[in-house]
């Protein structure tokens, strides 16, 4: 910047020298035209950053198994617990579930449940005819939610 | 306008056990439902019914504003919100436009499920008149109302569906009005009844009978016309009961007769699931929170009410109910 | 095959939806624009227009079942006059913000209360900060030609906004006058079919408006706000394709009459912009230099083009056919975006405003011939002597 300050008086300088030694007083040349756009358009520029944009038309696509983007599972604070032994894969389980946490596994021909989404309501072990779930506390097990960062 | 237009369409095959269902989910985990949420479970179970060629209309509600938190929704169909106001409005625009897209070929697909899913509020309160007038044009959908019998998106108010008796927000019961809410509820499947040419089939459900439920909204897609549903989806954050009797909530109001099974179909009605004893609505009533406060009175007010309901129905010829699975 | 025929507005709006082939129509009878929808119910029955026509249930469901129909993917068409504008107030922002291309024909009317069937653009002006595309026509002709260019502007990818085409009740919709029907195939060229991005499909699924949380409505706005900035882009664009096909000479933003040399202007909208320039016509012979700034847009407001029309002239009037009771300059709306507008200029014109024709009274030669000896009075004293003049309502002077 300072560069440019001292080429422009340099030349303000010369230009000087060339009017006295002329002996004419050279008007400042004019400034630049303005378009009316410019003039009366000054409606500035707007600019979402990346991270806060919302998709066109609030318009997102549709989840297709799971929508990830929404975790319930550090939610529940029971787990239900299923005995595969008295399970009769009635699928009462499968069928009570908001949250379609249950689901087959035909190649184990086991009942297998979601960890992610479950919110432990406990639908689905009152709901049990063969009494296979019981709800057991989520931080018995290792990968429960731990839901205090600090203990009080 | 395209009465005699042959379009393409879907018949869904009746379910006929739950290990028979569709396996694959429209309405998948990872929204922020309630703990236990009846309107979820019902929808998890109609979108199941309804398969991937499906359009949902969802107005302002719990189904919105749960479901869609935040920019993200679980409908792996397509899905559009709508004002609480104008569902049927909404849905009749839409079935429209594939009308006419596909007598221009410019859409050569099966004519999608269109379904609205509104609620209480929104199918006889506030959305009345587009739900009315979408029956009365004959538009081939189906509009849905869950009924969690209050607005409870909103925190819990009275809705014209909410029972007698209840405690809302609204309807507090304090040392004026001891039973909180004063007015009988309004009878949604009967307004459609009594006054729609159009409409080819009215039916009620119940979460507590997925079976039934789906079969219903499978035999509400086939017929080509407004259909109706009544869907009980009890709230457990409403009515103030422990989360996990959300299905017994719903198997005690059609045990107790505060909820009836049945369809109407060309002017006959046939009933899917009649107790053989009913039980008393104090039996129902003891779980909710929202009852606790009612008298003897009170009680017997809404069982005298419940009682003249069921006395309608015993003249007509009952159905087997649906086989549930054995243990 | 073009042809010339004599239509009132309310029928040129009918045969410019029949030209732009739209495929889902929801009427609703509310006077004056009801016209429209009698003509295109006629339309349809005779076979004329392939569309769905809906009766709807009021004017609130109107916009609602155009709204479903414009995400499903059709072209859709409504409208609406007087307190069906403001019933059908609440669907305005969820189909300018869900991106949805509808058009709905405004022949306004006066809000009630009571009933008052004569015209007055408040119904509409009302609905400005809604987020649609918006603009007056002062002739039958300019209905039809802004029905067409509404849509193409409308439903062009850089906007996807809906559309007020709005006419004066009764002066506009209701009396005849020439309109040039063109040739199927110049509408063809004009106007493509339209293409949702992103529509409600069994076949590729989409979620459209899923709640949001507060932070993110900001950034929608803005993102909205963003679009207007593209927009006139597209109409300059759209009109100068339209000028080409169709044989006119519009000026994209402005109709202006007699500006060159003038030294006084009104700016005005609507159909009693006729009546103006007649006024003017008289004015000049009696040598004031007088002329009229029209414009055809209200949504986006031009203000650049507004501000370089008026940036030469000593006095301007802003001729107001609609309320804002209690309003900065306590009388219209146009006055407080056309002092906006004039603000930044380095020889800002005066600037006051005359309510005329509200109610659907008559605007008549004799009020312009006032409006003008205001504006010289103005000039003379150095002075707005007043914001708004409300024409036959003033208190009597002694003078």
């Amino acid at each position: 910047m300072k560069a440019k300050t001292k080429s422009r008086s340099k030349n303000q300088k010369v230009r000087v020298k060339i009017q006295k030694a002329k002996g004419k007083v050279q008007k400042a040349r004019p400034s630049v035209k303005l378009s009316s756009q410019e003039k009366w358009g000054r409606f500035g520029s707007i600019n979402v950053p990346k991270d806060r944009e919302v998709p066109f038309g609030a318009i997102t696509p549709a989840p297709v198994k799971q929508q990830e983007l929404f975790m319930t599972s550090n939610w529940r604070i029971v787990r239900p617990v299923i005995d595969h032994e008295k399970c009769t894969r009635c699928f009462t389980c499968y069928i009570s579930c908001p949250d379609s946490c249950w689901s087959f596994d035909e190649k184990a021909e086991k009942m297998e449940w979601n960890w992610k989404f479950c919110k432990g309501c406990q639908i689905c072990i009152n709901e049990c005819p063969a009494d296979a779930l019981k709800a057991v506390p989520e931080l018995d097990f290792e990968d429960g939610v731990v839901r205090l960062e600090k203990p009080f | 306008m395209a009465d005699t237009f042959d379009y393409r369409k879907q018949i869904l095959e009746p379910i006929k056990s739950l290990r028979g269902a569709p396996r694959d989910e429209m309405y998948v985990p990872g929204h922020r439902t309630c703990s236990g949420c009846g309107p979820a479970l019902n929808y998890r179970l109609v979108a199941k019914a309804a398969g991937p060629h499906t359009i949902f209309i969802g107005p302002t509600g719990c189904m919105y504003v749960a479901n869609s938190s935040y920019l993200c929704t679980p409908y792996a169909v397509s899905w559009i919100h709508s004002q609480i106001t104008n569902g049927g409005a909404v849905t009749s625009g839409i079935e429209a436009a594939y009308k006419i897209l596909a007598r221009k070929k410019k859409y050569d697909g099966p004519f999608p499920n269109i379904i609205c899913m509104a609620g209480d509020g929104g199918s006889v309160d506030i959305g009345l008149q587009a739900m009315s007038a979408m029956m009365y044009r004959g538009h081939d959908a189906l509009f849905i109302c869950y009924d969690n019998e209050s607005y409870a998106n909103t925190g819990i108010q009275t809705s014209p569906t909410t029972p007698y008796g209840a405690n809302t927000t609204f309807t507090p019961p304090g040392k004026v009005i001891p039973e909180g809410k004063t007015l009988f509820p309004k009878d949604p499947p009967q307004l459609v009844i009594g006054g729609h040419p159009a409409v080819k089939y009215v039916a009620t459900t119940c979460i507590a009978y997925p079976l039934d439920l789906m079969n219903k909204v499978r035999k509400a897609l086939n017929y080509d016309g407004p259909t109706f549903l009544h869907m009980l989806t009890p709230c457990p954050k409403g009515w103030k009961f422990d989360e996990k009797l959300t299905r017994e909530m719903g198997r005690l109001a059609v045990e107790t007769g505060m909820w009836t099974l049945y369809e109407w179909e060309n002017g006959a009605y046939k009933y899917s699931h009649i107790p053989k004893k009913y039980k008393p609505v104090s039996e129902y009533m003891k779980f909710q929170g929202r009852f606790t406060h009612l008298k003897e009175e009170h009680i017997a007010k809404m069982q005298a009410f419940v009682d003249q309901k069921i006395s309608k129905i015993k003249a007509i010829a009952v159905e087997a109910p649906i086989p549930t699975p054995k243990a | 095959m073009a042809q010339e025929k004599l239509l009132s507005g309310c029928a040129a709006a009918a045969q410019g939806a029949k030209y732009a082939e739209v495929e889902v129509i929801c009427s609703f009878p509310i006077r004056p624009y009801t016209a429209i929808m009698m003509e295109l119910a006629r339309m349809v029955a005779g076979g004329e227009l392939d569309a769905e026509f809906l009766h709807g249930e009021g004017e609130h469901a109107q916009v609602s079942v155009v709204l479903g129909a414009s995400a499903a993917g059709a072209r859709a068409y409504t409208g609406s006059s007087g307190v069906g504008v403001t019933y059908a107030f609440e669907v305005f922002s969820p189909a300018a913000g869900g991106r949805y291309p509808l058009q709905m024909a405004i022949a306004d009317r006066t809000l009630d209360p009571p009933g008052d069937f004569g015209s007055e653009h408040t119904d509409a002006m009302s609905a400005r900060d809604q987020g649609w595309l918006m603009g007056w026509a002062a002739t039958p002709q300019e209905v039809f030609d802004n029905t067409l260019i509404n849509y193409r502007v409308g439903e062009d990818p850089k906007v996807m906004l809906p559309q007020f085409v709005c006419q004066d009740g009764y002066f506009l919709s209701h009396i005849p006058d020439r309109v040039i029907l063109p040739e199927r195939s110049q509408v063809r060229e004009f106007l493509p079919p339209y293409q949702a991005p992103h529509p409600l499909s069994p076949v590729c699924p989409v979620s459209h408006g899923p709640q949001i949380r507060p932070d993110q409505g900001a950034a929608m706005d803005a993102q909205r706000a963003a679009t207007f900035l593209d927009v006139p882009k597209v109409i300059k664009e759209a009109t100068d394709d339209f000028n080409r096909i169709f044989g006119r000479k519009f000026d994209p933003f402005l109709e202006t009459y007699k500006m060159e040399d003038a030294q006084y202007a009104f700016f005005i909208q609507g159909a009693h912009a006729n009546t103006c320039k007649n006024a003017i016509n008289s004015l000049r012979k009696q040598g004031l230099k007088v002329g009229m700034v029209r414009p055809r847009w209200v949504r986006p407001w031009p203000t650049v083009e507004i501000a370089d029309a008026l940036s030469r002239v000593k006095a301007v009037a802003s001729v107001e056919t609609s309320t804002s009771y209690g309003g900065a300059m306590r009388g219209g709306n146009l006055i407080h975006e056309l002092r906006a507008t004039l603000y930044d200029l380095p020889k800002r014109p005066m600037v006051t405003s005359f309510m005329a024709g509200l109610g659907g009274d008559v605007v008549l030669l004799e009020d312009f011939h006032y409006m003008a000896k205001i504006l010289q009075k103005m000039v003379k004293d150095k002075k707005t002597h007043q914001y708004v003049y409300w024409i036959g309502f003033e208190e009597e002077k002694e003078e």
